[in-house]
Parts: structure tokens; sequence; C-alpha cells
């Protein structure tokens, strides 16, 4: 440990997996307030994983390690208290809920987390619009049913729309760039660009560099079969795009963790 | 027409064939149960929520002689143009059962063919558990039990890990002003892969044929069936097909009725094994003045099991079509995904539908679904096709072909294929 | 009297459980003619009522209970059961008695007129009699007849003899002869045509005395172009006996009328034993007779030990219109075997069927349905869903469709699915912070809400929160 400010988020030997498998395997990783770190790695390298294990996902279990977010051990706690405590994932494949429309359920988690007294219905209505409309979502989405039936881009619009109303300290994006348009991408990473900022990480798992153009990372971290195999600024990307995942398999590359 | 069953002066209330005396004792045993069993329930009223569709002065139980089937060597004249596609063939009718066994299967050891009564000797416990077999949702009526009393007929093992190019083909031929009972009884082992076809026919008057058919499938083993029945006119028909899947197995059951004056057909399968998979096609054009009465089971006991039933009726002129389906979801089979899908056309006035699926669910954790349509040929489509020149009954006929489609393709063959979809045809073209 | 039991736990669970302190003129327990005659009687009714009560009783006779439905209960002794109880100031024809006013009061429902609930017209009905009915004087400015069952006998005795037992025959059924025998009171409602009562009617049942059934009879007529909406409402006191609830419902909406009859079902629904609760045992039926009418059922269940209720309709009128929403919620050992039918007479009627069932605890939940098309209801329309939740894996959901139909130019779909609240939906709204109760509670909100948004708002929100109520402990 340096004598560095405490970081945001820590990951410290982490072995987690699901079904009895085990999938991660000793994962390090710090993230500080006000940067960007950005996880790349191939099919099966254990990403999902990482952002199930960090919102705690009941079907993963934990084998090992620690993680904590502003000092305080997160793996004890349940998905709410995660979320009430400044941490959010924008789901690879969110989930939709029929019957339940976007404006009740924003309410119920605004008001989860960041307290009931301190949202009035018409601010939070007012808020709510003008965030549709900064990330250009059509207001008759708001009184839809959260997810259902919308199209890829819109249900990551929607993601980035519940982060910006949550307003966490810690945000995990989980290939929130897969099956964007160009135009979609910019309206995510302006949103990602909005909660940045000095108080706040931003983790962006990613399988390819180009969302790393839009949301460009202070820091990149190639995770390979449940491990970081290198870390390194973002001129690592370049690398990576240049020589594939094959030259870091070597085992004179792995670091030891 | 045969008279041969004058040997029997007088039908009893619970016809037992003659025959039966050489029979090992287990087997006679399970057979005087079946009739005491059937002698004991009412007979059918029509207020019985059971027959308030069927009318069951259609299926009477005491007005015709049994047959017992008994083994007699193949006749040239059996042969058809179909059983080349095939190793095995087998002849039921009103004179006995008969195999052929073309692709020399047999002598492998592979697959066995025995009559019920060499099976009762040699596999006392498959045929005891065969014959055990049933649904608990909807226990056997006291028509099922009288055809199990009167049944006899042919039973197929097949070994572990056994798979063959061609299957077995069953041939039933119906005679008429007989009670005719064949039994079809399915082994197959773990790992093993068994297709069965039966192409049903009949002589033309009437009669009262019901069939059973009861099967079981192990771990990782296949089951294809395919049935076929393609009599108009003839006697009255019965059919209960029921089974059970063990860890892995699967079933892909087709049923294809085409035509019969009267039909009461009860199709099951319980997928008993964890991982276990069903998948029933069913495809009925009723017409004159024809009654069907179709109902299937899927039964879900195990977890992580799937089924997934789609059956399509069409029916014209006066005739009649009610279709019955249950899910059955046992409390602990969780995880399970069980689809029902019951379509229907009805062609023109005075024709009639009803259609009853049902869902009855124990256990938590799964997705059940089913759903039911009942409407009649597109306008639009009608209307696209005869602005195109083509006249309307081809049209229509292209679109009830096309309606079909989806259960004429999961058959195998395309041998099968072809000889369903020309009886289709023919079956639609028939004037009223 | 008996004393509201102490249990904590059950009064928080069932907030109207208790029981008011009011002396009842009851009847002997038993049926019989005698019984028939006394009540007829004692509401001073006249011959020909008499007449239809003696003709049910005896078909009643000849008929067996129904045990068809799956739901399962001991035998019921009808001869022990008491056929008549009112409060006695009461029948001494007295202003309401301040007991039962407060008790109606306590449920949310002023009977003062200076307090009554605005844009809502009530009529409250204590265990046998119709106690009172508010807002009595702008309804009669429309023309609108809204009273008790024995008012309507005395003041519009042509209109109920003309429509009484026109939808549901007095033979019907074993429950429903069972209520035109020994009905004591209910609601009766008449909107004269063209006109569009201008307040929600309303009853509300309330069953108070010990060992009594409640038998109430409810006939809403719509003639010609009206329009109205009404609501039930039903609450009984915590006993450890069963009550039996036997009511009989019957609508009749005339040409372009529409009927829209909603009803919020809050009886007591027994222990976590099974001990107790209400047997629900209802017979409604609307018939939409003229052409171009609508008829629209929404229920909300939630209570009650035992639900047995087909609310249905009778399409006769050309293009005339069917309509069922339905909520069922069953916890505990509650059994709901409930469902509609819709039956086209008319050419092109339409109907639409919305059912949600959610079962929890040990409960048995019940769809059962039939849409029947006969052969003169050309291009006729039906479009059933029905969905079903569970929550744990005690409890039992059984969905029992008939889909009939003998006119080829009808089109009819019917839907079901049978699902748990998914892993998934609950991990996504607990990583938006919301708490697990919440979640499960938003996420039966959602598979409601197309049944909730038929209700008139203030019935919506009392749903949803009676729902929630409803659902905390009930997962294990």
């Amino acid at each position: 440990m340096t004598n560095a400010p405490q970081p945001l988020l820590q990951i410290e030997g982490l072995r987690a997996g699901v079904g009895g498998r085990e999938i991660l395997r000793g994962l390090d990783l710090e993230i500080a307030a006000g940067e960007i770190h950005a996880l790349m790695g191939p099919n099966g390298s254990g990403k999902s994983t990482l952002s199930n294990v960090l919102m705690g996902h009941p079907d993963y279990e934990v084998g090992a390690g620690r993680v904590r977010l502003a000092g305080e051990d997160l793996l004890e706690l349940s998905p709410e208290e995660r979320a009430r405590r400044g941490l959010f994932l924008a789901f690879q494949y969110p989930v939709a809920i029929p019957g339940v429309s976007v404006v009740q359920f924003l309410k119920a988690a605004v008001e989860a987390v960041r307290g009931r007294e301190s949202v009035r219905a018409a601010a939070f209505l007012r808020e709510l619009r003008e965030t549709a409309a900064f990330l250009e979502i059509g207001e008759i989405f708001l009184n839809r049913p959260i997810n259902e039936g919308f199209s890829g881009g819109e249900k990551k619009r929607m993601e980035i729309l519940q982060m910006l109303m949550l307003r966490p300290r810690m945000v995990v994006l989980d290939e929130t760039d897969s099956g964007l348009d160009i135009d979609a991408l910019k309206v995510v990473a302006r949103g990602v660009q909005r909660i940045a900022g000095p108080s706040a990480g931003v983790l962006v798992i990613t399988h390819y560099e180009r969302i790393l153009n839009h949301i460009p990372p202070h820091r990149v971290h190639i995770l390979l079969e449940g491990r970081i195999a290198r870390s390194g600024g973002p001129e690592l990307v370049a690398e990576l795009e240049r020589r594939g995942y094959d030259w870091l398999r070597e085992p004179s590359a792995a670091p030891s963790g | 027409m045969s008279k041969a069953w004058n040997t029997v002066s007088e039908a009893p209330a619970i016809p037992l064939p003659p025959g039966t005396a050489n029979e090992p004792p287990a087997l006679s045993a399970r057979r005087s149960e079946a009739a005491r069993r059937a002698a004991d329930l009412p007979p059918p009223a029509p207020h019985d929520e059971e027959w308030r569709r069927t009318d069951p002065a259609r299926f009477p139980l005491d007005a015709w002689p049994p047959v017992h089937l008994e083994p007699r060597p193949p006749r040239p004249a059996d042969a058809d143009p179909l059983d080349e596609f095939f190793d095995v063939v087998i002849e039921m009718d009103g004179s006995g059962w008969s195999v052929r066994d073309r692709g020399g299967v047999t002598q492998s050891g592979r697959i066995a063919v025995l009559s019920l009564a060499e099976a009762a000797e040699r596999h006392p416990d498959a045929v005891e558990t065969l014959w055990t077999l049933e649904p608990a949702v909807r226990p056997r009526d006291r028509h099922e039990w009288a055809a199990m009393a009167a049944a006899a007929g042919v039973f197929i093992r097949v070994e572990p890990g056994a798979e063959f190019a061609r299957g077995v083909l069953v041939r039933v031929r119906q005679p008429a002003g007989r009670w005719f009972c064949p039994l079809t009884m399915l082994d197959v082992s773990e790992r093993s892969t068994l297709h069965v076809v039966s192409a049903i026919l009949s002589e033309p008057g009437d009669g009262l044929a019901a069939e059973t058919v009861r099967y079981r499938v192990g771990a990782g083993g296949r089951l294809r069936l395919a049935r076929l029945q393609l009599c108009a006119g003839g006697p009255s028909q019965m059919e209960f097909v029921h089974g059970r899947l063990s860890e892995d197995a699967q079933l892909d059951a087709v049923s294809v009725h085409l035509g019969g004056a009267a039909v009461r057909s009860r199709v099951g399968a319980e997928a008993a094994g964890r991982g276990a998979g069903v998948r029933i096609g069913g495809l009925l054009l009723a017409a004159g003045t024809e009654q069907a009465d179709q109902q299937t089971v899927q039964i879900h006991s195990a977890p992580d099991t799937t089924s997934d039933l789609l059956f399509k009726a069409a029916v014209r002129d006066r005739a009649r079509s009610v279709y019955r389906g249950l899910i059955a979801a046992h409390r602990g089979a969780v995880r399970i995904a069980a689809y029902q899908k019951n379509q229907n056309l009805i062609l023109n006035e005075g024709a009639r539908v009803d259609s009853l699926p049902g869902l009855r669910i124990d256990a938590d954790d799964l997705t059940c679904t089913h759903g039911a349509t009942i409407g009649s040929l597109d306008p639009d489509e009608l209307f696209y096709l005869r602005s195109r020149g083509l006249p309307e009954s081809v049209a229509r006929r292209l679109i009830l072909e096309g309606f079909f489609e989806e259960i004429v393709s999961r058959l195998a063959m395309p041998a099968l294929r072809d000889v369903v979809r020309r009886h289709l045809a023919e079956r639609m073209d028939a004037p009223a | 009297m008996p004393e509201l039991p102490s249990d904590n736990k059950l009064i928080r669970d069932y907030a109207h459980g208790f029981v008011t302190p009011v002396e009842e003129e009851v009847v002997p327990p038993g049926l019989n003619e005698d019984i028939i005659r006394l009540i007829s009687r004692k509401k001073e009714e006249p011959d020909w009522l008499l007449e239809f009560r003696l003709r049910a009783f005896r078909a009643w006779q000849r008929k067996t209970e129904p045990r068809w439905a799956l739901v399962t209960y001991p035998p019921i002794d009808y001869q022990a059961i008491r056929y008549y109880a009112a409060p006695r100031s009461l029948s001494a024809g007295q202003a309401v008695d301040p007991e039962i006013a407060r008790t109606f009061e306590r449920l949310g429902i002023p009977l003062d007129e200076r307090r009554r609930l605005e844009g809502v017209a009530v009529d409250a009905v204590f265990d046998s009699v119709s106690v009172a009915t508010t807002h009595q004087k702008i309804l009669e400015e429309h023309g609108i007849v809204f009273c008790s069952f024995s008012e309507a006998v005395r003041r519009v005795p042509d209109l109920v003899r003309q429509y009484l037992g026109s939808v549901v025959p007095p033979g019907d059924n074993f429950f429903a002869a069972l209520n035109s025998a020994v009905f004591s009171d209910g609601s009766f409602c008449y909107i004269p045509a063209g006109v569009r009562c201008p307040l929600e009617l309303s009853t509300y049942f309330r069953i108070n005395a010990a060992g009594t059934g409640q038998f109430e009879r409810t006939l809403l007529i719509a003639d010609r172009d009206s329009h109205v909406s009404y609501l039930e409402g039903c609450t009984a006191p915590i006993r450890d006996e069963n009550q039996l609830h036997a009511a009989v419902v019957e609508l009749v909406a005339l040409e372009g009328a529409t009927i829209k009859y909603s009803t919020v079902q809050n009886w007591y629904p027994g222990d976590e034993q099974g001990r107790g609760g209400i047997y629900n045992f209802v017979t409604k039926r609307g018939d939409c007779r003229g052409a171009r009418s609508r008829i629209s059922w929404t229920q909300v269940e939630v209570g009650s030990a035992i639900t047995w209720k087909y609310p249905s309709c009778l399409l006769r009128g050309d293009d005339s219109v069917g309509e069922f929403y339905s909520v069922a919620f069953t916890n505990r050992k509650m059994q709901a075997d409930t469902g509609t039918k819709m039956i086209h007479v008319g050419r092109r009627t339409r109907s639409t069927i919305v059912s949600k069932g959610i079962s929890a605890g040990e409960s048995v939940n019940t769809y059962r349905g039939l849409v029947q098309i006969h052969p003169a209801a050309e291009r006729a329309r039906n479009h059933s869903q029905c969905d079903s939740l569970l929550i744990g894996d005690r409890c039992t959901a059984n969905t029992f469709p008939v889909v009939e139909s003998d006119n080829p130019t009808a089109v009819l779909e019917h839907e079901a699915t049978t699902s748990r609240i998914s892993e998934d939906q609950l991990f996504y709204l607990q990583s938006r912070g919301v708490d697990p109760e919440t979640a499960r509670s938003l996420i039966v909100n959602g598979f409601c809400r197309e049944v909730f948004k038929q209700l008139p708002m203030e019935f919506a929100v009392e749903a949803v929160k009676l729902l929630e109520i409803k659902m905390e402990g009930s997962i294990g």
C-alpha cells in the first residue's frame, strides 16, 4: 500500500465464479475518485462475472478476496445496499419488467438511493424530463414499462438515464457499447462524461476500443483467465488493437498478480 | 368379410379375447385386473364432463366381439412401397400380427421384436412397468382399461446405445365389425434411438378399434414416434398413448388424423428425469359428420425439463373437433419450460371447434404457457391468392396446406411427408 | 357478542377484523318454508316475492352442492346457519345506530350526509339489511333509483318484478337458488334512459353477526343509452368460524347502455392455519340485452377463505361488449376458483378477458373460464389473457379455460402463462437500490397494472395498497 489517498474502489485477490466454476482467479484492481478505467478482455475472461460480483448477483459465489467502496467492505452487502452506497452497474442485458413504468420504477429507485425526503415529486419529474432530453430519450418512453419492447440502443440509453438520476460515485459500464450505433454511443458517452468528475470513478468494461475513443480512460487493464494480465496507460488500447490478446498469454508476460 | 368371430357366442360387457389362456400368469393377472377395473367403472353418460363433447354411443364397448392378436407369418400381399424406408415392418390386422425384418437388424441382438406373451416371459419387469404406466393427473377410464384387458401385439426393445439407420413401420389395418385392441410397447434403453412409424388404415364398415401405445425412454435415449391415421369411414377409433422419459431423454412425437367417423385420442408424456425433453405435434382434418376428441397431457415431474406441444385442427362440413390439453407441473419440478398451443380453423358454417387448454402448476420457478386460437381462413390471404389468378378452391387448399405445414415438416422422413400431403389434398378437395 | 381477538398480528394483517357491539335481531338457525315465510313477513313483502322465494327454495332442495370447483371444505350444515340478522335499532325504524355509523366510518365510509364521500353514493349493508344510502337528493334529480333492495320492492315494485331473476333464474345453481330463497337485502339501481349517472354508485357489504350467512341480492338495470359505474366493497370481522356469503348480482344493460361493475373483495381470509374466514360462493351475471350495450366486470380479490365466483356476460345484443378484468391474490390456505363466462349470441359481439392470479403460501388459485360462440354470433371476437404468478413453492396455480366456437367467422384467442417472479428482475431492481420487498411489490403491481387501470382512481389506489399489505410476509 502506498500513502496515496484511499482508492474509491479497491479489489484485492478476488476469486469468484458461478455454478461451482471459478472464473475470477485472484483479481486486483484499484480505481481512485476522478479516474476512468477501462477493462478489456476476450470472451470468457471474466468481465461479466466481475460486474455481477461487484453488484452482488445472488448466483455468483465469492471464494476469496475483498471489495471495498470508499473503504467499506461491499461483499457482505445486498445489491440494494451497494446501490445506496453509490455503486451503479449499467447492465449488458437490462431486463424488462412488464407493467412497471420508467417513471414509477425510477421514483422508487431514486427515493431508495437518494432518500425520500430529498426528492419532491415535482422536482423529481422535472429532473427526469431534463435528463431524458439530455440523452435524447423521448418523453413517451418514460410512461412505458421499463425496457419492454425497447430496442438495444433504447435499453442502453435507459441505463444511462438511471445512472444520471441515481448520481452514483462509482459506475461500472458492462459492455454498454455492444449493439450501439455511433449516434447512440455518443449520447451514452455524453452521459458518462457528465457523471465522471473529480469525485466519481468509472470502470468501462468492453471488448472494443470504439467506446474508449469517446470515453478516454486514464488507465487500461487487460483481463485474461480471471486475472489482470497487464495494466497500462491509454497506449495499451492501441497495442491490443495491433497485437490481439495472444502475446499476453505467454507465461513470461503474465505478472505474478 | 371375416365371420371368424362366430366362435364367440355372446359378447360380455367387458369383452376379453379368446386365446389368452397360454400367457404367463403375471400377464393374465394384469388382464383380469384390467377387465375388473373396467367393469367397476360406470359406463360413460352424456352428462359426464369427460364425455360431454363426444357421443358415447359412438364408442360402444359391448357391441363387437374382440380379436386376439396372435403372431402369424408375413404375407406377400402385405408389402407396400413405403416398406423400403424401414428396417422392420410389422403388420397388425384382424387375422393377427406379423413381422418382417427387412434389414436383418434383429439378428444383431440389439433390437428385439416380441409378442406381448414372449415379452412377459423374457422382460417381465419392462412389461410390468409399461403396463402400469399411467398419468396420475388423468387416470385410465373404462375404455382404456377394457382395451388393456383385450390388448395384444408387439413389444419392441432396443439395447443400450443402439441406433439404426432406418426405423420400424407398424401398419395397422383395423377390421370392421370387431373390438380390435392392438398394443405396441416400446422399451428404448439408455443412449439408444428408435424411430417408429404407425400407419393406421381401416376396412370400411363399423366396429371399434382401441390402440394402446406405451413407451419408456432411458437416460439419454431418443424416441421418434409418428402416428398416421389415414382411415375415412372405418370403425370408431380410440388411442391411448403414454410414456415416460428418464434423464436427458427425448421424445419427438407427431400424430396425424385424417379421417375416422369418431376419434378419441389421448396422448401423454411424462418428463420424469432431469433434462428430459418432450416435443409433440398434432394435425387433424375432420370432414362430413366426423367427430374428433383429442386429449394431451404433458407432465413434468423432474426439474430442468421441457415440453413443447402444438396441435392444429381444421374442420369442414358438419365435423366437430374437441381439443383438451393439460400441462401438469409437479412439486419440485423447478426450472421447467412447458408450452402448449392449439390452433383451429373452422372452414364453413356448421362445423364446430372446442378448445380446452389447461395448466395445473404445483411448482414455482418455471415458465408454462398455453395458447388457443379459433378462426377461419384469412379472407385477405384468400383474396390475395385469387387476385393472382388462383381459383378459390386452390387458394383455400394452399392456405390450409400452409397451416398444416408446421406439423408436416416435423415428420422426419420425406416419404412420410409426401403421404400426408397427398392424403390432405384428397381430404380437402373431397365433396362434402 | 364475541370479543376482538387479542392477537395483534391478526389485527395488523386484517385491519377490518373488528366486531361492532350492536344488538341484533336474528331468526332461529335453520332453513325451511316457515323460516322463509318469516323473513318475508319481517320484510313486509308482497305475495309474488314470497312465491319467488318459495319456488327457489323448492329448486334448491332438488339440487346438490356443486363439487367440480377445485376447492375443498368440510360439509356446510345449512340447518345451522341463521338466514337473517339485523341490528335491532334499525328494525324499529330509527335513524342509523351510532355504533353502526362508527363502524362504517372506521371502514372509511362515512354515512353522515355532511361528511359523506364526494362523488360516490354509498349503500351500506350491515349483515342482512341496508342501513343507509347517501347522496339521495342528487340521484333523484336525475331520476335514478338507488336504494336498498327492500325499499325498491316498496318504491318500484314493477321494475323489481320485471327484472328480478331474469338474468340469474331462481334455480340457476345451488347457491343462486339458496340466495333466491333467503336473500335478505342488497342494493337496487335503475338508471333511466339517456342518463349518465353523475356519481359512482357503491355498495359496501359488512358481515358482523356471528353464525349468520349473508345473502344479499343486487339488481342493476341500465336503461337505453345510460351509463353507470358501480363499486362494491366487502369486509368481515375476524372469527374462527367459517361464514357463508352467497350473493347474487344481476345486471341488465339495454340498448346502448354501459355498466361498469368493480369489486374489491377483502373478506376475512382465515388465519395461517386456515381457520375461519368467509366462504364466498357468489353468482354474478350481466345480460347485454340490447344492441351496443356493454358490461365490464373488474374484480380485485384479496380476501375470503374460499372464493367460487365467475362474473359473466351474456352477449345477446348485436355489437354488445363484455369485459372481465380480474386480480385474484391468494395466500396462506386460501382457495380461489374464479373466472368468467362470455356467451356470444349476438352478431359482432366482442369480449375481453384479462385475469391475473397471484398465489402465495399454501394457497390454491384456479382460473376457470368459458368462451362460447353461438352459431348466430357472426364475426364475434374474443381475446383472453390469463397469467399466474407464483410466490413460493408450496402454492398451486391452475388455468382451465374452455373455448367453444360454432361459427366460422368468429375469431378467438386465448393465452396463458404461469411463472414466478424472475430473479433477474429482482436483481435489476435491487441493483437500483430498491429493497426486495418493494421490488416484489413493484413487480406484482406491474403484473396487475392492466386490471388496476380499469378501476376508478380511488379504488385503484386502495387496491394497490391492499395488495401490498396482503403480500407482506407472504415471502417465506
